[in-house]
């Protein structure tokens, strides 16, 4: 079957990237690509660039050099649209950075009903849909302040999700899980990922790893593995610094 | 002592409505500096920068400057009437020249304020708004300023106990308030004895007027915001 130029474009595609703050080099000259429908992790001790990483995808920062690409937006141009680019891009944060004033239903429905422009019962109910897949609709009235620290991760995995993004940006979202939900998690963005849907994900969580990737890499001290499919058992990585990956990588 | 409390309590209505004055011009200038206040303070974030210097100026001037001689100038600034077409006069009456000049610190204040707070609001909260991705008046309108807002109301309700305490000294550009009243009542009185007495007795409006304020900043500072 022929393929259209657009739909063999990669969905993320990254060359030659780097990006320092101050005098500590983030990335160095980080090359990769995520195909769409696929889900690439990028593992690595904290502190090692990989939320940087994630950042740059959607234009929160940018590089100081090198080219990314994500779908058709050139992220790296100056006159990038970031509004249209984001409508594109959803993102999960690693401190989940849900809206504290609002509930978790309003948390992700606001964004389909201020962006979207869904009406508000059509854009609650999927808020619905999303929070009862990841089994916290009946917290849908909670305050994030009301909230564990794991009803906030998958809170703010709905809120990415409600927005229909054809890439998702995931930072650390199964930190806060038990092994269960990890499971859960991984099974709802293999599923999306069938449909098209592409990830983007860092964690050190080699179960999640695991069960979602497609591919993996291992970022440390700035620089980034080549992108390997990931063995049966992923490791969980260490959070403290280390000088080589685990031999699984 | 009971010819003092009489005569005081005879100047009472005089000194009540001199002091319905002073609440008048006091949240005349509280509402307008307010509004232009939260405007000024808003432009100190501004995507362009020349918004930003300008109200980043405007706030320094108006925070280094002494509200009584800003006062002063507004009131010689200002016309005491304005000619609009076909012989209609509007009259600008001292109060209003006292509310335009009390709004000035307020706006500084505010200004001040908001920024503050709206700076408070953590990066993290601006990023999610931005990667929904919320517009940037969304994010400042759902996001921001209706986190900003509570922090603001504890310092706003101790700054009007300040405007209001402030607002007698809108007897020097010719307002009747409470103090010009009593100033009025004691050249009435003649009698120097009842000096004292009597502007303990302004004293004492002032101060059951603002001191309950206290406490009501202290309740907001208390109250747990969703």
């Amino acid at each position: 079957m022929a393929m259209t130029e657009a739909s063999a474009a990669p969905a993320i595609l990254f060359e030659a990237v780097s990006k320092r703050f101050d005098d500590t080099v983030v990335l160095d000259n980080v090359s990769f690509t995520v195909q769409r429908g696929e889900a690439v992790c990028i593992m690595g001790p904290s502190g090692t660039g990989k939320t940087t990483l994630l950042r740059l995808v959607n234009a929160l920062t940018t590089p100081d050099s090198g080219r990314i690409r994500v779908d058709r937006f050139d992220v790296t141009s100056p006159i990038l649209e970031k509004q249209a680019l984001r409508l594109h891009v959803g993102t999960v944060f690693q401190r989940y950075s849900l809206f504290p004033h609002k509930s978790a239903l309003e948390n992700v429905s606001m964004g389909q009903r201020q962006v979207l422009g869904r009406h508000k019962a059509a854009a609650e109910e999927k808020a619905r849909d999303l929070l009862a897949k990841l089994e916290i609709d009946e917290l849908r009235d909670r305050y994030p302040g009301e909230l564990s620290a794991g009803q906030q991760q998958r809170v703010a995995l709905a809120r990415a999700l409600a927005m229909d993004p054809q890439i998702v940006l995931l930072d650390e979202v199964t930190a806060a899980l038990d092994p269960r939900m990890v499971d859960k998690v991984a099974s709802l963005l293999r599923d999306l990922a069938a449909t098209g849907m592409s990830f983007l994900a860092s964690s050190h969580d080699g179960r999640f790893v695991s069960s979602l990737s497609d591919k993996v890499g291992y970022l440390s001290h700035g620089q980034l593995s080549d992108l390997q499919p990931p063995a049966a058992e992923m490791p969980t990585v260490e959070r403290a610094p280390a000088d080589s990956p685990p031999a699984q990588l | 002592m009971s010819a003092t409390l009489a005569t005081l309590w005879y100047w009472t209505p005089s000194l009540a409505l001199g002091f319905l004055m002073n609440i008048i011009i006091s949240i005349g200038a509280m509402v307008l500096g307010t509004a232009i206040g939260m405007a000024v303070g808003l432009g100190r974030i501004s995507t362009r920068a020349w918004i930003r210097q300008w109200c980043w100026g405007l706030t320094q001037f108006l925070r280094n400057t002494p509200s009584l001689v800003l006062l002063f100038y507004l009131a010689y600034l200002l016309p005491y009437e304005i000619h609009l077409g076909s012989g209609y006069v509007l009259p600008i009456p001292g109060w209003f020249k006292a509310v335009i000049g009390l709004s000035m610190p307020v706006i500084g204040f505010m200004s001040d304020n908001v920024y503050g707070a709206v700076r408070n609001i953590h990066t993290d909260q601006w990023d999610a708004a931005e990667a929904l991705p919320l517009s940037r008046y969304q994010t400042m309108t759902s996001i921001i300023l209706p986190q900003a807002t509570p922090m603001l109301l504890p310092p706003w309700m101790s700054y009007f106990a300040v405007i209001v305490m402030a607002s007698s000294t809108a007897s020097m550009v010719g307002v009747k308030e409470i103090l010009s009243s009593a100033t009025i009542a004691m050249e009435s009185i003649t009698d120097p004895g009842l000096v004292i007495p009597m502007y303990f007795y302004v004293l004492c409006w002032f101060f059951l007027f603002c001191y309950p304020f206290s406490h009501i900043t202290r309740w907001f500072e208390r109250r747990k915001w969703q």
